[in-house]
């Protein structure tokens, strides 16, 4: 076989691993863990009727049943609506998300059937910006989807998106130029691949660390940032949307999640590392290769160790956001925008100019 | 504003202190009270602090005073304790009861002649007013209304409507099996009941 070709399955496994796999599989099950998290922090009992089989297993079949649900559900679309914005707003809203995900490195780079392999679906050298790119656009979901659907709450929904959004990504980007300053570069993979025998960027940038992730979780406009959707006040950008056009919509707010539990493991938390400081999958590789004497098998192995890390990682992340988003309440929306503007931007700044300082220094 | 630390958390308006109004020392707090009702609850499901009864599987705890749905009682030799008198039916305030008497082999109790049953007692139980007037006047004891099944939960409206044979079982179904308490508050020394509840089982099977 001829390395393109390899390469070219190797991105369709990949796809399938970590886009249907991993990023999909997890975000379904948030829907679930959500709700069941939720009730045992006030303690309650939480979802647990749905049954296959008879089988309940803590209820985790309703995630099922949720999803059959918004599949067969009727799907209103309201008279005076934009009909092309309306169809146009959630595709917008779950697309970039999930392009997003391409950009995320899971493991190093391995060499397998004679191709060097790196472990992550586009390996572009302006992996983050291009992150930042989509991010900026799926913006456009939550406007449009207020703005066409012919409902007043619903442009004030898109009006509080657009303006969060837009705050909040000044700060998310400016905590990360911290972030590449330290690591001396904009690409995922090297720096992924730098914290292996490295210190963690947590350990470099404590507060940076804080800053993103507060500006991320206003990011996925999520409690207590949860203003566009605003579920007890206005319904939001999605109030006129119904069935699986909604499902959408909340779909890609659990990807979100997952995406970011994903950029905070990979530029914080030593993406599929095991310890800081300590390079464990280089001697790890180095003893499979020497054993087995197959250095696909031994890569695909240690591919397979390194996801497992980085997956339960991101699980975690996926934890400590529900349980964030389950414990503070929420800002109101003039508390938001001056949090944002006067007090995590200020701050971003002020983060960047010391290590810029201590880095010269 | 107070002083007493105490206190502390009780002033709406009182300005944040330094380390309140870094917010993160606070978000910690909530989050380690939040987090450690998940752990009490989480592990293994373990649930210790969940106070939810899963109804149609665990059954409510009733005070014994409740007035649940009626039921007939049996005499010790399974007969339907009933003569059809129609006192309950005429101490009916909302007119529910309505008892058709057929003749049968007269038999004798200890004390007295049964020659009556009723062929048809059917109560409507979504009209009852569950006054309890029908058990006071009863002079068999034949119809009871108690604890031991207070929920009528039922798919139609026909299904409250409840005939002699299924006033009979209800001991039987699967409402009548909820525990009757003494004490509804706990921690408390429970009340003295002014009677003996009998045992369901016995409640059933008294002869008089």
């Amino acid at each position: 076989m001829n390395e393109l070709a390899i390469q070219i399955i190797a991105t369709v496994v990949k796809f399938g691993v970590l886009v249907l796999g991993f990023a999909l599989g997890l975000a379904g099950l948030l829907t679930w863990q959500e709700r069941k998290q939720s009730s045992y922090m006030q303690d309650r009992i939480g979802p647990n009727r749905a049954a296959i089989m008879g089988i309940r297993l803590w209820g985790l079949p309703h995630f099922l049943a949720d999803g059959i649900k918004m599949i067969f559900k009727e799907d209103v679309i309201p008279d005076n609506a934009n009909k092309f914005l309306f169809h146009l707003a959630p595709i917008l809203g779950l697309s970039m998300v999930l392009i997003s995900l391409a950009m995320v490195p899971f493991g190093g780079t391995f060499n397998l059937f004679g191709a060097d392999v790196p472990m992550i679906i586009a390996p572009i050298s302006e992996g983050i910006l291009l992150i930042f790119a989509l991010s900026g656009l799926s913006i456009y979901g939550g406007v449009l989807a207020g703005y066409s659907s012919d409902n007043k709450l619903g442009l004030l929904g898109s009006m509080r998106t657009s303006a969060q959004m837009i705050s909040y990504e000044v700060t998310l980007g400016l905590t990360l130029v911290g972030i590449f300053m330290v690591m001396g570069s904009v690409r995922l993979d090297e720096i992924a691949a730098m914290q292996g025998g490295g210190a963690w960027g947590v350990f470099l940038q404590p507060f940076g660390f804080l800053l993103f992730f507060a500006a991320g979780i206003a990011e996925t406009k999520r409690a207590p940032f949860d203003l566009p959707e605003g579920e007890s006040e206005i319904v939001g950008y999605f109030l006129e949307y119904s069935g699986m056009r909604f499902g959408m919509f909340m779909f890609g707010e659990f990807v979100e999640i997952v995406l970011l539990g994903m950029l905070l493991t990979t530029m914080f938390f030593g993406s599929y590392h095991v310890l800081p400081w300590v390079d464990v999958w280089t001697p790890v590789h180095a003893w499979l290769v020497q054993t087995l004497g197959n250095t696909t098998l031994a890569g695909l192995i240690t591919a397979a160790g390194q996801f497992a890390v980085f997956a339960t990682k991101v699980a975690f992340f996926c934890f400590i956001q529900l349980a964030v988003r389950w414990t503070l309440p929420r800002f109101r929306y003039d508390q938001v925008m001056r949090f944002g503007w006067l007090f995590l931007l200020p701050l971003s700044l002020l983060n960047l100019i010391v290590t810029a300082v201590v880095m010269l220094l | 504003m107070s002083e007493n630390p105490k206190f502390k958390y009780m002033h709406l308006n009182r300005e944040l202190d330094f380390w309140e109004s870094l917010y993160l020392p606070e978000i910690l707090r909530g989050m380690s009270v939040s987090l450690g009702h998940f752990m009490s609850n989480w592990p293994f499901f373990r649930r210790e602090k969940t106070v939810t009864k899963e109804y149609p599987e665990e059954k409510f705890d009733t005070y014994y005073r409740t007035r649940g749905r009626h039921y007939l009682t049996r005499r010790s030799d399974g007969s339907i304790t009933c003569v059809a008198c129609q006192m309950c039916a005429m101490a009916c305030p909302a007119n529910v009861i309505t008892i058709e008497a057929e003749e049968i082999e007269p038999y004798y109790t200890g004390r007295q002649k049964i020659d009556r049953r009723p062929k048809t007692f059917v109560i409507d139980q979504l009209t009852c007013i569950y006054c309890g007037f029908c058990v006071q006047a009863c002079p068999e004891d034949a119809i009871r209304m108690d604890s031991g099944h207070p929920a009528l939960a039922i798919h139609s409206r026909e299904e409250a409507i409840v005939g002699r044979d299924l006033l009979l079982d209800m001991k039987n179904t699967k409402e009548g099996q909820h525990n009757i308490v003494f004490n509804p508050i706990p921690g408390k020394e429970p009340a003295q009941a002014p009677f003996t509840v009998l045992p369901t089982e016995d409640a059933q099977r008294r002869e008089y």
